[in-house]
């Protein structure tokens, strides 16, 4: 087995490694089935506890609670009835909540995605270091600042995908390029650019741009898993877009 | 509290309540203790909005959930001094009595959850459950980060091993 630490496997599969820690281990797991197995169950765990917590956040919270912050609703026609929307204006709430076994399911059929080579180079090519970060070149970023998630066209070299909002309130959102090496990657909105802080080899099939999230390597939706708190749906997305995802 | 940022804060507090209730789920074990400490924890965060900081070393989430996890250690020390000390035995009773609606999957986990010592419970809801950042968990829970990165390596391990081959 790679002579890989508990520590920092644990803290890749959290998110917590920049982009080069990040593609160091994501290439040291892909090299070796013993540790892509204590990955596995590492994600499998972290599904599992997500998905039976999951359900908690989904209730409606008691009135008793949105009392203490004035937010109960004034017009208590149906006094018995504890249950009242969360909120009444209509704000990026997203229309669907993004099941973890889905996820998991999804990253099992995906090889683990890896790469890092010549493309970072090129100053046209999709990804871009810059003051030591990795961002989104010329082309993906204007792709990323435009392209709704609907929109993205099957073949195309580049395509933006599933967008949502992170921990700390920030916009990401998931793309794919397709060059000489099709890459999937994750970045995320801030200091005015695009900073990448995942990216992968994305499955590569001809001609088919199957739903956003197929296709993304392990790696990614692995941060996505991590990251991810509210997923946008489309109108969330035209709404975060047309702010300049601010 | 400062008049000007009331109606923020409470907003803001009410965008997180979903996940607020989420992690006290975890910690408590049970619905409605759960809630109870929520509304504790709303009801200090709104007493003491003007001591947050915005955006210094970690921003409202980590500030809240720490409020919440005080709360519920308020409520152990409590429940301590009135000889209600929540016994592993007891603790596993409540598995019967399901938060979850009784999904085989939610009953293991929470059962699983219940062994643990509280603060790897509490490591666990906040960076696998409620994702934050591994900073941002450690100032929730007032330790060191290494502190939070070693319980959870333990919390794992030993959840692992309680749900078994079927991960």
């Amino acid at each position: 087995m790679t002579n890989m630490s508990e520590e920092r496997l644990l803290a890749w599969l959290d998110g917590e490694l920049d982009a080069a820690d990040a593609a160091e281990v994501a290439r040291a797991v892909a090299a070796d089935p013993a540790l892509a197995e204590r990955a596995r169950r590492e994600r499998a765990l972290r599904a599992r506890l997500r998905g039976a917590f999951a359900p908690v956040a989904d209730e409606a919270p008691p009135q008793r609670l949105l009392e203490v912050l004035g937010m109960a609703q004034e017009s208590a026609a149906k006094p018995q009835d504890t249950v009242v929307p969360l909120r009444a204006r209509a704000t990026a709430t997203p229309a669907r909540r993004w099941r973890w076994p889905e996820w998991t399911a999804l990253a099992a059929s995906l090889l683990l995605g890896v790469l890092f080579g010549a493309q970072f180079a090129r100053p046209q090519g999709p990804v871009r270091m810059q003051d030591g970060a990795l961002v989104a070149g010329t082309g993906l970023a204007r792709v990323l600042d435009t392209q709704l998630a609907a929109d993205a066209r099957p073949g195309a070299a580049l395509a933006a995908g599933m967008s949502f909002r992170d921990g700390e309130g920030r916009y990401c959102r998931t793309f794919l390029a397709r060059g000489e090496q099709a890459l999937g990657g994750l970045a995320c909105h801030g200091g005015g650019r695009w900073n990448v802080v995942a990216l992968g080899e994305a499955e590569n099939r001809q001609g088919e741009l199957r739903q956003a999230a197929s296709g993304l390597p392990a790696s990614v939706l692995a941060e996505v898993d991590a990251r991810q708190v509210q997923m946008l749906d489309a109108a969330a997305e035209r709404a975060a877009r047309d702010a300049g995802w601010r | 509290m400062n008049r000007a940022m009331e109606p923020e804060m409470r907003e803001r507090l009410c965008d997180l309540l979903p996940r607020l209730r989420r992690f006290a789920r975890g910690l408590a074990g049970n619905a409605h203790d759960a809630d109870d400490v929520v509304q504790t924890a709303l009801e200090r965060a709104l007493a003491r909005a003007d001591q947050f900081r915005e955006g210094q070393e970690y921003g409202l989430e980590a500030w809240v959930f720490g409020i919440v996890r005080n709360a519920w250690l308020d409520e152990l020390r409590a429940r301590q001094r009135r000889g209600r000390v929540m016994a592993p035995a007891e603790l596993g009773e409540n598995v019967g009595q399901s938060p979850f609606d009784g999904q085989d999957q939610a009953l293991s986990v929470e059962a699983a959850m219940a062994r643990l010592p509280e603060e790897q419970r509490a490591a666990v809801m906040l960076v696998l459950v409620e994702g934050l950042a591994y900073r941002e968990a450690a100032a929730a829970l007032e330790v060191p980060i290494g502190t939070l990165t070693s319980r959870l390596a333990r919390a794992r391990t030993a959840l692992q091993q309680f749900l078994g081959e079927d991960l």
